[in-house]
C-alpha cells in the first residue's frame, strides 16, 4: 500500500461482503416464498424478507463504494487520508445504523417500527427501497457527509486527477440525490415522480460515475496503460452516461401521470442508455488487450472485464428490452423488470465492488500485489458460478415475464388471467430461478473460501513409501 | 468612536496614576559596565551575570487607581541562582542619583545574598544588613534612600488589617535592618491575598524558568521572511513561552462564539496578514508574555482549489516565484515574451540514498567501463616532436653514436580533450507512470539516470541533471536534481530516486532554461541530452505543430549558442517528428529490446568519440 491510511478500507470491504452474504440468504428466502407462500410465515413474512433483501443490497453497495473511495483516493491524490479516525468512527456508526434497521425490519411489524421511530413526525417510510425509518435515513446522511468531508479534504490537499474528480462528483451526487428520499409528497404521482430522482439518478446516473472511475483505477493499476488514454475513455463514458441518463429518467414517467411527451423523451434517451455500458465493456477489453504489463492479479482482471460484460447485458441489453414505451406498456412491473433489475445490479454495481475488493484486498492484507495462484483459481470459480447463475436467474425470470405478459397483459380483458392465476402458471420458472439462486450461493461460498486459501505449501502431501 | 473615548480615558487615568519620575530615570545600558565590574568585585567567588528584567505585574495591596489602568507593572530586580536581572530603566525617585544608587544597591544585595532557608523577608533583611556592614559607601547614602523609600510606602490606615500587618513588617525591616529571626519571635504573619507594594530596593525571586528552551528547527523554506528593514524591535525583553501548535483538526467548533478576542488570547487562527506591523508591535508591548509557536504553513498552503496541483504543503518545494521565458509562435513567427513561468523545484520527499541494491552490479560495470575509456593514454616516447624531452632516448642515442640527423628525443601525449559540460534533461511527465517491459517507465528512467551519473562521476566529468514536467504555461516545473557545481552525492542520488510522474510536457521552456544554465558554464564544449518519452504536449494549445515548432526553435537557439543537443526518446512513434525536431543524426529511439540503463552510458561514449 502506498499509504497506511488506505487500510481503513478493510473493515468496509469485510462488512460489505458479510452483508452481501446475508442479502443472498434473504434472497433465497424470498425466492422460496414465491413458490411456498407461507414459508417462514409469520416469523419472516414476505414483505419483511423483501425489505431486508433490497435494503441489504443498497447498504452493502454503499459500504463497498466507501471502502473503494478510501482505498483509491489517497493513492490517486498522493497524500494520506485526511482522518483515519473519522473513517473508523463513521464505519461503526453506519454499521450500527444498518444492523439496527435490518433488525427493526425483522423483529417488529413494519407499522410498529414506524410508530416506534416516530415516523409520524416526518414521514419518509413506506416507499420501496426507502423503507428505512426516518432516523436511519438521517443517520445515513450524516455518515455520507462525514465521508464526503473526509475524502474531499484528502482530494483538496493532494493531486486532483480525473479519476479522483469523477469519483468525488459521483459521491457528492449520491449524497445529494439521497436527500430526495426525505421529500415525500402526499400526491401519489408526485411521490413516484420524485422517488425516481433517488433511484434512477442513482443507478443510471451518479453511480455510473462511481463505477466508471473505480473501473478506470483498476485498469490503470493492472494494465499499466498510459493514464491519459484511460482518462479520455472515462470522460467520454461518464459524459454519455449523464447525457443519456438524466433525461432518460423519463422512462419511469410513462404511466404515473405526467404529460405524454415523456413517452418520447424517455424512450429516446433511455434507448441510448446502453451506450456508456457498451463503452465500458469495450474500454475494459481494449485496455486489457493493450496492457503493458502482466499483473499477477488475474482474478481482478477477470472481474473487471466481467463487470463490463454483465453490466452491458443486464443494464444495457435487458434494460433496452423493456425501455421503449410501447413495450413497457405491456411489461411494466412484470417479471421482466425483476430479470433486468437482478442482472443490472449484479453486473454493474455488485461486480464493480467485487472487482475493487479483488484488486485491493491482497494489498491491504499484505499478500502482495495478488493473492496466491490457488486462491485466485478458487476466486475465479466463484466468479463464474455467480455470474452464470445470475444469467440463468435472469433468463428464467425473463421466461416467466414473457409468459406473464402473454397470459395477463396481452389478451383482452375478458380472456386475460388474473395476477394470481398467472403466478400459478409461472411456478416452474420460479422453481428454476430458485435453483439458480442456490447455485449463486454456492458461487458466493466459493468466493468467500478464496480468501482463506493459502500458498501451495499449505497442502500436506502424503507419499506412500513402498 | 468607542475606541477614541477609550483611548482618552486610558490616557487620563494613566497620567493621574503614574508614579514614575520620567525626567530622572536612569538606564541600565548606561551603567551596565560599571555594574558588572562592581558585581564581580562584591560577589567574589559567586558567579553572577547581569541580565535585563522586564516589567512584570502582580496584584499588590496599593492604590486602587492602579488596578483600573492596568498599570500595575513594576520594574523590579530579580535574582536567580546564577543571574541577576535588573530593570532596563529605573525612575522610582525624583532624584536621579538615588535611582542610580538603586542599581548599586541591587548589585550589592545580590552579592551578599545568602541562600539560607529563611523567609524572603528575612533574606532581604539579612542581605541589607550585610551590605550596610560591609560597604560603608552605600551606608553613607542609605538614610536619604531610606527616606525616599518610606515616602513611597502606603499609609497603614488605608490598607486592610492583614495587608497592614505585612506592610508594617516591611517598614520595620527597612528601618531596622538588624531585625532578626522572624521565625524566632513566633510572629507568624497571617496569609495575605495580595503582595505588599513592591519594595524597589529588594531582590525578588526570578520568574524565569530554568529549563532550557527547546531547540528551534531550521526554518521551513516555505515561510516568507519578513523584510528586516520594517521590523521594529521591542525595547527590553519579554517573557516568552513556547507552545505547541494546536492541531487544528481537533474540535468541531468551526468558529468562536465570542466576537472579541483579547490581545493575549492565542488562537490558532490562520488568517492572511491584514494586521500592519504597528499594531502587532503595540500588541507585543502590551503583552506580558509572548507565546511562540511554529506555524509552518498557512491555510492556503494546506488546501488548494486549483484543479491540477496538490496543496503547497504536500507539493514539492518551489525555490522561486518563477523565471519567465519566451515561447515561439510558429504562425506569427515571433516570440511571445514572458509567456511561460518556469519554477525551479526541489523534491520534498528526497532523502539521502546510496546506490540501490538492484543497480550495484551494473553501476560497478559502468564505472569500470568509463574509467577504462577515460584512462590516460600512455605517454608516447621517441617522438620527433613533443612537449617534453625524452631523456632516456637521448641517452640511448648518445651512447649509441647514432648517425641520424634528427633525433626523436621528445615525448608526447595525445592532445588533451577539450573540457565539456553535460546537462541531462529528463522528461518526467504523467505518461512515465505507464509500463514498459513490466516496469513503470519512471523506474527505468531513474535507474538509467543513477547509473549514468555514477559513471560520469567516477571520471570527474562535469555534468548537471534536471527533470521537468509542466502544467500549462504558468508552471513549468523544473526539478533540480544536480546543479553543475554540486558534487554527486547521496543527496543528489536521493533526489533522482524521489522522482515521481508529473504532469505534461512543455519541452521548449525547459530547453531554454537548460541553455541558460549551460551558457553559464566555463567549459568549452556544452552538451544538452534530452530524455523524453513523448511529444511536446501540454493542456493548453501547446501540442501538435505548435508544440513541435516551439521545441524546435528552442533547440535551434541552443545550437546557435554552441550547445550540442541530443535526444533519447522512448516514444515508439518518434520517427514521425523527432527528425524534424532534433535532426536525423541527433536522436536515438529506444526500441523495445534495448534497455535504457545500458544505452545511456554507451550512447554517451559514442557521442564523445564523434
Amino acid at each position: 500500500m502506498k499509504f497506511q491510511s488506505q487500510a481503513v478500507a478493510k473493515p468496509y470491504f469485510v462488512f460489505a461482503l458479510l452483508l452481501f452474504a446475508l442479502q443472498i440468504v434473504f434472497g433465497l428466502i424470498v425466492g422460496l416464498q414465491y413458490v411456498i407462500g407461507d414459508f417462514l410465515f409469520p416469523y419472516i413474512p414476505f414483505n419483511a424478507a423483501r425489505m431486508v433483501h433490497t435494503n441489504l443490497l443498497i447498504v452493502w453497495l454503499l459500504f463497498g463504494f466507501m471502502g473503494a473511495a478510501y482505498y483509491l483516493i489517497p493513492e490517486e491524490s498522493d497524500v494520506e487520508l485526511y482522518s483515519t479516525k473519522l473513517a473508523n468512527i463513521l464505519f461503526w456508526v453506519f454499521a450500527a445504523a444498518g444492523v439496527l434497521t435490518v433488525a427493526g425490519y425483522l423483529l417488529v411489524p413494519y407499522a410498529k417500527l414506524a410508530a416506534f421511530t416516530k415516523n409520524e413526525w416526518f414521514p419518509t417510510m413506506g416507499r420501496e427501497f426507502l423503507e428505512q425509518p426516518t432516523i436511519a435515513k438521517v443517520g445515513i446522511v450524516v455518515v455520507c457527509l462525514g465521508f464526503l468531508f473526509n475524502v474531499g479534504m484528502t482530494v483538496l490537499k493532494g493531486r486532483k486527477t480525473v479519476i479522483n474528480m469523477i469519483l468525488m462528483t459521483g459521491l457528492i451526487g449520491l449524497a445529494v440525490m439521497f436527500l430526495f428520499s426525505f421529500y415525500n409528497p402526499s400526491n401519489l404521482a408526485l411521490d413516484k415522480y420524485f422517488w425516481w430522482w433517488v433511484v434512477h439518478l442513482w443507478v443510471e446516473g451518479v453511480w455510473e460515475l462511481i463505477m466508471g472511475s473505480i473501473l478506470a483505477f483498476v485498469l490503470i493499476k493492472t494494465t499499466g496503460v498510459d493514464r491519459e488514454v484511460i482518462e479520455k475513455w472515462l470522460y467520454v463514458i461518464v459524459a454519455m452516461a449523464l447525457i443519456t441518463g438524466i433525461i432518460g429518467t423519463g422512462h419511469h414517467y410513462f404511466w404515473i401521470g405526467p404529460k405524454p411527451y415523456w413517452l418520447w423523451l424517455g424512450s429516446f434517451f433511455s434507448a441510448l442508455e446502453p451506450i456508456p455500458f457498451f463503452m465500458m465493456t469495450v474500454f475494459a477489453f481494449n485496455m486489457v488487450f493493450k496492457r503493458r504489463r502482466e499483473h499477477p492479479n488475474k482474478a481482478a482482471l477477470l472481474w473487471a472485464m466481467g463487470t463490463g460484460v454483465m453490466a452491458f447485458l443486464g443494464a444495457g441489453v435487458w434494460g433496452f428490452l423493456h425501455t421503449l414505451a410501447p413495450v413497457n406498456y405491456l411489461t411494466h412491473g412484470s417479471q421482466i423488470t425483476a430479470a433486468h433489475g437482478h442482472m443490472a445490479f449484479y453486473g454493474a454495481y455488485a461486480m464493480i465492488n467485487l472487482t475493487i475488493i479483488s484488486y485491493a484486498m491482497p494489498i491491504i492484507r499484505g499478500q502482495g500485489e495478488a493473492a496466491p495462484a490457488r486462491a485466485q483459481v478458487v476466486e475465479m470459480w466463484g466468479f463464474w458460478l455467480m455470474t452464470v447463475s445470475m444469467v440463468f436467474i435472469t433468463l428464467f425470470l425473463t421466461g416467466a415475464g414473457i409468459l406473464q405478459v402473454w397470459l395477463q397483459r396481452l389478451p383482452d380483458s375478458g380472456d386475460a388471467l388474473s395476477f394470481m392465476e398467472t403466478m400459478d402458471q409461472l411456478v416452474i420458472f420460479f422453481w428454476l430461478r430458485e435453483l439458480a439462486g442456490v447455485a449463486f450461493l454456492l458461487g458466493l461460498i466459493c468466493y468467500f473460501a478464496s480468501f482463506f486459501v493459502g500458498e501451495k505449501t499449505q497442502t500436506i502431501a502424503t507419499v506412500d513409501v513402498r | 468612536m468607542e475606541e477614541w473615548v477609550g483611548q482618552q480615558w486610558h490616557r487620563w487615568v494613566v497620567k493621574h496614576t503614574a508614579t514614575g519620575h520620567a525626567e530622572s530615570s536612569v538606564e541600565l545600558a548606561d551603567i551596565r559596565h560599571t555594574l558588572t565590574a562592581l558585581l564581580a568585585s562584591f560577589a567574589g567567588s559567586k558567579q553572577l551575570t547581569i541580565q535585563t528584567a522586564w516589567p512584570i505585574r502582580f496584584p499588590h495591596a496599593a492604590q486602587r487607581w492602579q488596578f483600573l489602568t492596568g498599570h500595575v507593572r513594576h520594574s523590579l530586580a530579580w535574582l536567580s541562582s546564577d543571574t541577576l536581572y535588573l530593570p532596563a530603566q529605573v525612575n522610582y525617585f525624583a532624584d536621579a542619583q538615588q535611582n542610580r544608587d538603586l542599581y548599586f544597591w541591587w548589585v550589592a544585595l545580590a552579592a551578599h545574598w545568602s541562600s539560607a532557608d529563611v523567609s524572603w523577608y528575612q533574606k532581604n533583611a539579612n542581605a541589607m544588613q550585610s551590605v550596610l556592614n560591609h560597604l560603608p559607601g552605600l551606608k553613607q547614602r542609605w538614610p536619604a534612600l531610606l527616606a525616599a523609600l518610606l515616602a513611597q510606602r502606603p499609609m497603614l490606615s488605608l490598607l486592610n488589617p492583614i495587608d497592614a500587618q505585612h506592610e508594617q513588617r516591611v517598614q520595620k525591616i527597612l528601618t531596622t535592618p538588624t531585625f532578626h529571626a522572624l521565625e524566632n519571635t513566633a510572629e507568624v504573619l497571617p496569609i495575605a491575598q495580595r503582595f505588599v507594594l513592591p519594595v524597589p530596593l529588594w531582590l525578588y525571586p526570578s520568574p524565569v524558568a530554568d529549563e532550557p528552551a527547546a531547540v528551534i528547527n531550521e526554518t521551513d523554506p516555505m515561510e516568507s521572511t519578513p523584510n528586516s528593514e520594517e521590523k521594529k524591535t521591542i525595547q527590553g525583553k519579554k517573557s516568552a513561552r513556547r507552545v505547541t501548535e494546536s492541531d487544528d483538526k481537533h474540535g468541531l467548533l468551526l468558529f468562536r462564539l465570542e466576537n472579541l478576542f483579547t490581545v493575549a488570547d492565542w488562537l490558532n487562527v490562520q488568517r492572511p496578514e491584514e494586521d500592519d506591523d504597528d499594531s502587532s508591535n503595540d500588541a507585543a508591548h502590551e503583552l506580558d508574555q509572548i507565546s511562540l509557536s511554529r506555524q509552518p504553513s498557512k491555510t492556503a498552503a494546506k488546501v488548494r482549489f486549483d484543479l491540477d496541483l496538490p496543496a503547497q504543503a504536500v507539493d514539492d518545494l518551489a525555490l522561486s516565484d518563477g523565471i519567465l521565458l519566451p515561447e515561439w509562435h510558429y504562425k506569427r513567427e515571433q516570440y511571445l515574451q514572458d509567456h511561460c513561468c518556469l519554477v525551479p523545484m526541489l523534491s520534498r520527499e528526497a532523502t539521502e540514498q546510496g546506490v540501490p541494491e538492484h543497480l550495484h552490479g551494473i553501476v560497478r560495470d559502468v564505472r569500470r567501463q568509463f574509467k577504462q575509456w577515460r584512462s590516460e593514454p600512455i605517454r608516447r616516447k621517441r617522438q620527433l616532436d613533443g612537449n617534453d624531452i625524452d631523456i632516456q632516448t637521448w641517452l640511448d642515442l648518445s651512447t649509441e653514436q647514432s648517425h641520424d640527423s634528427v633525433w626523436p628525443v621528445y615525448t608526447d601525449r595525445p592532445r588533451i580533450r577539450a573540457s565539456r559540460s553535460t546537462l541531462l534533461l529528463a522528461d518526467v511527465s504523467q505518461s512515465t507512470e505507464s509500463y514498459v517491459n513490466n516496469r513503470p517507465i519512471i523506474e527505468g528512467i531513474k535507474d538509467a539516470l543513477v547509473v549514468f551519473c555514477e559513471g560520469l562521476n567516477v571520471i570527474h566529468e562535469p555534468f548537471s541533471l534536471y527533470a521537468f514536467s509542466s502544467i500549462r504555461r504558468r508552471q513549468v516545473r523544473f526539478h533540480l536534481l544536480k546543479n553543475p557545481n554540486e558534487p554527486w552525492s547521496d543527496t543528489t542520488r536521493g533526489r533522482v530516486l524521489a522522482l515521481k510522474p508529473g504532469y505534461y510536457t512543455r519541452i521548449g521552456a525547459a530547453i531554454r532554461q537548460s541553455t541558460k544554465i549551460l551558457l553559464d558554464q566555463a567549459q568549452q564544449q556544452k552538451w544538452l541530452l534530452i530524455l523524453t518519452d513523448g511529444k511536446p504536449n501540454d493542456v493548453d494549445h501547446y501540442e501538435h505543430r505548435y508544440g513541435i515548432e516551439d521545441t524546435r526553435k528552442a533547440i535551434l537557439e541552443a545550437r546557435e549558442k554552441g550547445i550540442q543537443v541530443f535526444a533519447i526518446t522512448l516514444d515508439p512513434d518518434a520517427d514521425e517528428y523527432a527528425p524534424h525536431l532534433f535532426g536525423a543524426e541527433h536522436f536515438h529511439l529506444v526500441t523495445k529490446n534495448e534497455n535504457i540503463v545500458d544505452l545511456l552510458p554507451r550512447l554517451f561514449r559514442q557521442l564523445s568519440q564523434n
